[in-house]
């Protein structure tokens, strides 16, 4: 196959690679960099367990090649924390019980944080809306959708307090 | 009253943090030096025979290390009928059932080999419809199904597509309908759907020179894995090694062996080298497992006063192309299947039936949600009959402690008469009429279903602790964590029942060589079994610990107590304390055991004891379970009669939990149920056509997303009948937390359209038909 060279950066470190211009953002993530945090749930842009933050939107990287992604700043659920210190979502999914098997809750992380980001403190019936494409089989969604509820309404009161 | 540290406190999980980072390796991410990549091809017809498998093309790949067919690995498999083998041989039984494997240095390179086979199959006619399967001149799908080896409680009918007959028969049927001053008749049918956990199934496999065989797999129950591949392969159960990394959801889908076998076959053809086999999701929906499809005919006897006098069923279970634990499936629902309510005479026939379709297996409540739709429809349809309320009818029929079973068992710790009220309750059943329209012209429709089950029995588990010198416990036992909080709830009964903090105790990967026996990780069985093991083991420790104190203090073993709360007191021969004590977590400060004798607790429990094998006729007997599980739901919902969607509108689950040891994971377990139960009512649908699967992706097939789960779940977690022989009287939750959710949905839909919903899923054409019928009618 093909290949070509893309720089990028993810996490905030920059990458150099040489990839198959068939080879998926998802793959590539995952088999070339080790990257193992987002999951592929169905590889057809369905289940959103593959979701990553490109230029800071949203992306079911199972749909998106990694030739596309060249120039582009990625975030992925390993990059989130700041060293030890979770981000508020994430300590947010510990806290609420949002989290059960886990499998779809990276790319439901990282899907709450592009919301929380791009909307600021949207009502539960948006974020309902906005998370849509991001299944889970095990949490009937209610903890989630609260949980990044909660968390964008904390999120503002402290901007707010700055 | 309770005085517990731990149990009965809403703790947090402990593997959250690696879960919330992306740090939990699931089995998809493990990744071992020389692994090679798998690819199956699958046949793309329902049933045929194969004329010829030509594998030249693939060898032919750049990169291709093994190719294996059915001949190479003979082996059969199946819990109940060993009627299958790890790849189709002479003939495919399914669309979708593998025929070749291929091993490849990049999974590329595999798919592209696999392109490359040949297969040449002469099509037989597919049995579609599990009707027509079981009638005389149907084709069969297995020719000669009583010739493969089974277990002797499934009874396989010779030259039919019947995998099993179950029989119940409990009082005299017919004289029941003879005192019967009304009868309803009715049929009801379940569409086959899929557990569609987020993780698809996969296995990595590796074969020593040895012969010893590893493998990683997202397993529910590895023991059973383990045992069925041991007589399969005919290889010790200790050359057998399974590990099971985190699980990414399983419901029943990941119970029976699907890629391990794969991934061992083409394993033995690497010369050592590992080999990762993953499932598609088109593969999973595919070759994965279903939750069969059923058809129930239904025939219950009342009283005018409501009282049920006899209740009769013929089932038949549309399990597939390959019997797994079908036949349990079968037995459970019939067991089950009058409902939790006292009924004298009964008779039930359950058929397991071959089709030409996805395999059948568990699903979240082994048939029980179905059957609870089933029996629920007829107790509408009785209260209809009678003019009685709904709620009424079910009340003056509920089992109680002393009520007598199907099995003809005397039943104890029966809660569901609290739970039936508090579900009532819950919904304002007695404020509101059971339907009418809103302003908006909505039809509202309010509903009850309510259920039992039982768990599996006899059945086994233990427990080891190894306690450590600095105070800490590591935990080890073989109940696989598929998000349901088994990791959580055993630390917290270590941690009561030691006195040490929760923080201070882990737990160990499931790992067949590494961690203690274990029988399965179904049934909602952990709390109630691993919970009496680790409280066993932990008295194990206790044992020792206090030995070894004694041995410090320089007293008499038996002069050491260990009081609650972690103290232990050093007490005379007269039982009065000396004043010496000390506490759990500061033994190795006070050097009291660093440097002993290694404290390593050990704990089991079976219940082989208390079960009294059933009459295979009849299956009457006087205990036939460690526990059984009762609940109730209501269900409020809104139907628009111009698209025919039905909202959910509210959801109140009462469940007869016994003691919430871990309360925050009961409501976890529930919400999830509820939701799960809501997909299963309104969406969820496997569609085939003359055996082909119609709708095998994430697109077609539905499951619920935050947009279809905007619902009010109301929950009640009821502890007025504590299970004497249950951890702190605890009861099981998983698979009830969504057992009475569709029957409470459809019992709902039911009272809306005053039609009876004789299909779940319910579509909104189904509907809607009934909107129009309803308006010609009131014309």
């Amino acid at each position: 196959m093909y290949k070509k060279e893309i720089s990028l950066t993810i996490n905030n470190e920059s990458y150099v690679r040489e990839v198959a211009v068939n080879r998926t953002l998802l793959e590539f993530l995952r088999e070339d960099l080790g990257l193992t945090g987002a999951k592929e749930g169905c590889n057809e842009g369905e289940c959103g367990a593959c979701t990553v933050l490109v230029d800071g939107k949203p992306v079911n990287s199972c749909l998106m090649l990694a030739v596309e992604a060249d120039g582009s700043t990625i975030l992925t659920i390993e990059g989130l924390a700041d060293g030890d210190k979770l981000h508020p979502l994430q300590q947010a999914f510990i806290d609420e019980g949002a989290v059960q098997c886990g499998f779809c809750t990276p790319g439901m992380i990282m899907t709450g944080k592009a919301i929380i980001d791009e909307y600021g403190n949207p009502s539960e019936q948006e974020i309902r809306k906005l998370m849509e494409g991001n299944l889970c089989r095990c949490t009937g969604y209610t903890r989630v959708i609260k949980t990044v509820k909660k968390t964008a309404d904390s999120m503002v009161e402290n901007s707010d307090k700055k | 009253m309770d005085n517990y540290n731990v149990i009965g406190k809403p703790e947090l999980r402990k593997d959250s943090r690696d879960k919330v980072t992306g740090a939990t390796q699931y089995c998809c991410d493990i990744t071992l030096t020389g692994m090679l990549h798998g690819a199956v091809y699958r046949s793309k017809v329902p049933h045929g025979k194969i004329q010829s498998v030509d594998v030249s093309g693939a060898w032919e790949v750049e990169g291709v290390r093994a190719v294996v067919t059915g001949k190479d690995v003979p082996y059969r498999i199946g819990r109940s009928i060993q009627d299958q083998t790890f790849l189709a041989i002479d003939k495919v039984r399914y669309q979708g059932e593998p025929i070749v494997l291929v091993a490849a240095d990049t999974l590329e390179q595999a798919y592209e080999a696999v392109r490359k086979v040949k297969v040449d199959i002469e099509q037989l006619p597919a049995v579609n419809d599990v009707l027509e399967a079981v009638e005389e001149n149907s084709p069969l799908v297995h020719e000669k199904l009583e010739e493969y080896p089974h277990i002797p409680t499934v009874r396989p009918v010779n030259g039919t597509n019947i995998y099993d007959h179950f029989t119940l028969r409990k009082g005299d049927v017919e004289k029941g309908f003879a005192e019967a001053d009304v009868i309803v008749e009715n049929e009801y049918e379940c569409a086959i759907l899929h557990h569609a956990a987020i993780e698809n199934h996969m296995a990595t496999a590796k074969v020593d020179a040895s012969g010893k065989i590893t493998v990683w797999s997202p397993a529910q129950s590895p023991f059973y894995i383990r045992g069925e591949l041991s007589r399969a392969l005919g290889i010790p159960e200790n050359k057998i090694r399974i590990i099971v990394p985190p699980i990414g959801g399983g419901f029943g889908g990941k119970l029976e062996p699907r890629a391990e076998q794969l991934a061992i076959a083409l394993a033995m053809h690497t010369k050592g080298r590992p080999v990762k086999v993953m499932f598609s999701r088109e593969e999973d929906f595919l070759a994965g497992t279903v939750r069969a499809g059923v058809h129930f005919k239904m025939k219950t006897g009342a009283k005018k006063d409501g009282t049920i006098v006899a209740f009769e069923s013929t089932n038949y279970w549309d399990s597939g192309a390959y019997s797994t634990i079908s036949p349990t499936v079968t037995l459970k629902a019939n067991v089950i299947l009058a409902g939790p309510y006292e009924v004298k005479n009964i008779k039930t026939d359950g058929y397991c039936v071959a089709t030409n379709k996805q395999l059948g297996t568990a699903q979240r409540g082994f048939g029980v949600a179905e059957a609870s739709y089933a029996h629920e429809q007829q107790m509408d349809a009785l209260a209809k009959a009678l003019g009685m309320d709904p709620l009424e009818i079910r009340m003056k029929n509920i089992m109680v402690d002393g009520s007598k079973a199907s099995t003809g068992e005397t039943l104890f710790s029966v809660g569901v008469k609290e739970c039936l009220q508090e579900a009532a309750d819950g919904i304002g059943w007695k404020d509101h009429p059971i339907s009418w329209i809103t302003k908006e012209g909505k039809i509202r429709g309010r509903g009850l279903g309510t259920f039992m089950k039982f768990t599996g029995t006899p059945s086994y588990t233990s427990v080891t602790i190894k306690f450590n010198f600095d105070g800490t416990a590591i935990v080890s036992y073989s109940t696989t964590e598929l998000g349901q909080g088994v990791g959580i709830v055993i630390p917290q009964i270590v941690s009561e029942e030691l006195g040490i903090p929760l923080e201070n105790i882990s737990t160990v990967q499931v790992d067949t060589e590494n961690t203690p026996l274990d029988k399965t990780t179904t049934s909602s069985r952990a709390t109630f079994h691993l919970g009496n093991a680790a409280i066993k083991a932990s008295a194990d420790v206790k044992r020792q610990i206090c030995k070894w104190v004694a041995f410090k203090w320089n007293t008499e073993e038996n002069l050491v107590k260990f009081e609650k709360g972690g103290i232990l007191v050093e007490v005379d021969a007269e039982g009065t304390p000396t004043g010496r004590t000390a506490r759990m977590d500061q033994l190795d400060e006070n050097s009291l055991i660093r440097n002993g004798e290694p404290i390593l607790g050990y704990g089991s429990y079976e219940t082989t004891n208390i079960w009294h094998k059933p009459d295979l006729e009849t299956y009457q007997t006087e205990r036939l379970t460690a526990m059984w599980f009762f609940g109730a739901n209501a269900a409020e919902v809104e139907i628009d009669p111009d698209t025919g969607k039905t909202k959910v509108i509210k959801v109140v689950a009462a469940h007869d939990i016994g003691k919430a040891l871990n309360p925050l994971g009961c409501l976890q377990q529930v919400e999830g149920g509820v939701v799960m139960g809501i997909g299963n009512t309104l969406l969820e649908e496997f569609i085939h056509r003359d055996g082909y699967l119609m709708n095998g992706n994430m697109v077609d097939f539905k499951i619920p997303t935050s947009m279809d789960t905007d619902v009010e779940i109301e929950m009640r977690l009821v502890e007025s009948s504590p299970h004497p022989e249950g951890p702190y009287g605890a009861k099981g939750i998983g698979e009830p937390a969504m057992c009475a959710t569709q029957s409470a949905v459809a019992s709902a839909v039911e009272h809306a359209l005053g039609v009876p919903v004789t299909h779940v899923p319910i579509k909104p054409e189904t509907i809607l038909e009934a909107c129009r019928k309803r308006m010609e009618e009131s014309k």
